[in-house]
């Protein structure tokens, strides 16, 4: 522990003191001399350059079925007090229970016993997706998947008099 | 003007205007005259970046997750063909700073995000109108609680304090007055409206101007203000020049405000100004994480970003769509303690790992280093030193570098294959932790 906050001290107090010699190896180096070499370092080709370039994308766990959360459901603008009361009530329940699940399938010892809970956990979202129906409209359900796509009506800009 | 010193200028351009650059955006770039490469990256209109809508598309994000948003700019940041415009859209966002956190409506913050890019280099008091009517603004600042004879007076403060002129430059009447004229601001069913029962639409005395001014009429007031300009002026040189620049520069800068409120020539001011290019400008700001992170994808040519990113941008001290405070991030020197620098360090271990054993399937190390022509511990350091630092150590570092690599003979050997890989991960930390790999 003393160990590491040594270590972090050092680390800070020799950032520090290059801070505040701003530009040391500059000042005794010119910029044109230490680019003296060309540029190809820089270029298509160096060493950090993949043999085959891969698509861009992002990794991400891949989420629990399509339930959607109920912080989600509460985006929907036109949600009434009283599904939002209907709501609280479902998640309260459905949380509960989704616990209750999780924590036997953390602790469940074999195979089989995993297999069983993890079917009683899609049932249980399933039932919650049923009972979402009743509650949400379908529009509105298209309201929030509008919103997880990510699709505006952007307005056109008003221009300030 | 050598060509040497030329591609330095450029890719000191691409790091402060953008967030670094990968080989093939710095060839895309090399060949131009200074001039024309700002020209570019301030008119990054002109720019076709589809390609990136496409792949966006591809990721499926979810804009209602307060992780994917973060996840999705980033993604932003590292793929387009307009870096000039995600790190004004950045800039943007630590100016009119609206924390998540708060608002809790993801879909809000975006919606709010991709405002900041629309309007990021044109009109400022069209922007200031846009994001005063934006609904997360209006919730960040408390205008919903805005009503005609219960002011809330939060947004007029800081539309002053922060947004415009800067303390010192109004008064506590003004922001009583102001407020009054935003009353009725709000936000049903997700967009703006104006409410005009909760609105006071009698007479103000707002800076000097009489009238029955409502919320449009004070912005228009505070965006033709001669501080405006000056105010503005000066956040655009911290944050793309640094602290250091004279009254003659910030004159300038605020001049080119002052002709038609356009942040574009403000910054093309900044960029073209002699400061900017100066040697003593050159590695002298502290990289945001923002920077860090995305600027070392892009030097290590990696194209896959981890799901947890933005968690490790939040333990540099970067928690994109949740800045600390109304006033933002501080920026400079306050980017770094003793955690944000593990945390950086711990980054650059993680992501030298994930790149060298993407590299190890592609060949030999050996292989690969001989390609490039290093055969020894001196080549190797000032290689590597080079491309990441464009060579920015002292001496002194050269040589504790060069012994780190060892007396033996460098690539010599079969049996070395494992040592020569660890000693080229550990070298490539050690410059990623380096003082001047912290700054662009």
């Amino acid at each position: 522990m003393t160990e590491q906050v040594f270590r972090k001290c050092s680390l800070l107090l020799s950032l520090a003191a290059w801070m505040t010699m701003p530009n040391q190896a500059q000042a005794s180096e010119p910029l044109e001399r230490r680019g003296e070499e060309s540029d190809r370092v820089f270029l298509p080709g160096n060493f950090f350059t993949p043999a085959v370039a891969s698509a861009p994308s992002v990794k991400r766990k891949p989420s629990l079925a399509s339930v959607p959360s109920l912080e989600q459901l509460k985006l929907i603008e036109s949600l009434t007090a009283d599904q939002s009361k209907r709501l609280n009530e479902l998640f309260r329940d459905y949380k509960s229970d989704i616990s209750a699940l999780q924590a036997e399938l953390k602790g469940s010892p074999d195979a089989a016993a995993k297999a069983s809970l993890q079917a009683r956990i899609s049932l249980r979202q399933n039932t919650l997706m049923e009972a979402l129906k009743v509650i949400v409209k379908t529009e509105q359900m298209d309201e929030l998947e509008r919103k997880k796509k990510g699709m505006t009506s952007d307005s056109e800009v008003e221009n300030l008099p | 003007m050598t060509e040497k010193l030329k591609g330095q200028q450029i890719r000191h351009l691409l790091r402060r205007a953008g967030f670094g650059f990968t080989p093939a955006e710095y060839l895309s770039y090399r060949d131009l005259d200074y001039d024309e490469a700002v020209e570019r990256l301030v008119d990054f209109e002109t720019e076709d970046n589809s390609a990136l809508d496409a792949l966006i598309e591809s990721q499926n994000f979810d804009f209602t997750s307060g992780d994917d948003i973060k996840r999705w700019w980033l993604f932003r940041m590292l793929f387009t063909r307009r870096p000039l415009e995600e790190k004004l859209t950045l800039f943007w966002h630590g100016h009119f700073a609206t924390s998540l956190k708060k608002v809790r409506n993801p879909y809000a913050m975006y919606v709010q995000n991709r405002l900041f890019r629309k309007l990021c280099i044109g009109d400022f008091g069209n922007l200031l109108l846009a994001v005063s009517k934006d609904p997360a603004m209006i919730v960040w600042l408390d205008n919903q609680q805005n009503r005609k004879g219960k002011p809330n007076e939060n947004f007029a403060r800081e539309i002053m304090e922060l947004f415009t002129l800067g303390i010192g430059h109004y008064s506590e009447a003004d922001v009583r007055e102001a407020a009054r004229a935003f009353t009725g601001w709000q936000v049903k069913n997700g967009v703006f409206s104006f409410n005009k029962g909760a609105h006071d639409a009698g007479k103000k005395l707002f800076l000097a101007e009489s009238g029955n001014f409502d919320g449009t009429q004070v912005i228009s007031i505070l965006a033709r203000h001669k501080q405006t300009g000056r105010f503005l002026a000066a956040k655009l040189l911290h944050f793309f020049l640094g602290p250091n620049f004279d009254r003659a520069l910030l004159n300038k800068v605020a001049g080119a405000y002052e002709v038609d409120r356009q942040i574009r020539p403000m910054l093309k001011t900044i960029f073209l100004s002699k400061a900017f290019l100066s040697r003593e400008n050159q590695f002298s700001l502290v990289k945001s994480p923002c920077q860090y992170v995305v600027g070392t994808l892009k030097h290590l040519q990696i194209s896959t970003i981890d799901g947890d990113l933005p968690r490790l941008l939040s333990a540099m001290g970067q928690d994109l769509f949740a800045p600390p405070s109304v006033k933002g991030w501080d920026g400079g020197t306050a980017w770094l303690s003793s955690d944000t620098m593990m945390a950086r360090f711990n980054f650059a271990n993680r992501i030298i790992g994930e790149k060298m054993d993407a590299l190890k399937k592609q060949g030999s190390l050996k292989d690969l280093l001989a390609e490039k022509g290093i055969d020894d511990q001196g080549t190797c350091v000032a290689y590597f030193l080079q491309l990441l630092v464009e060579g920015d150590v002292p001496p002194p570092v050269v040589k504790r570098l060069e012994d780190y690599l060892g007396k033996e003979p460098f690539l010599k050997g079969a049996e070395s294959k494992t040592l020569l890989d660890e000693r080229l991960r550990g070298l490539l930390h050690l410059i990623m932790t380096l003082p001047s790999y912290q700054l662009a």
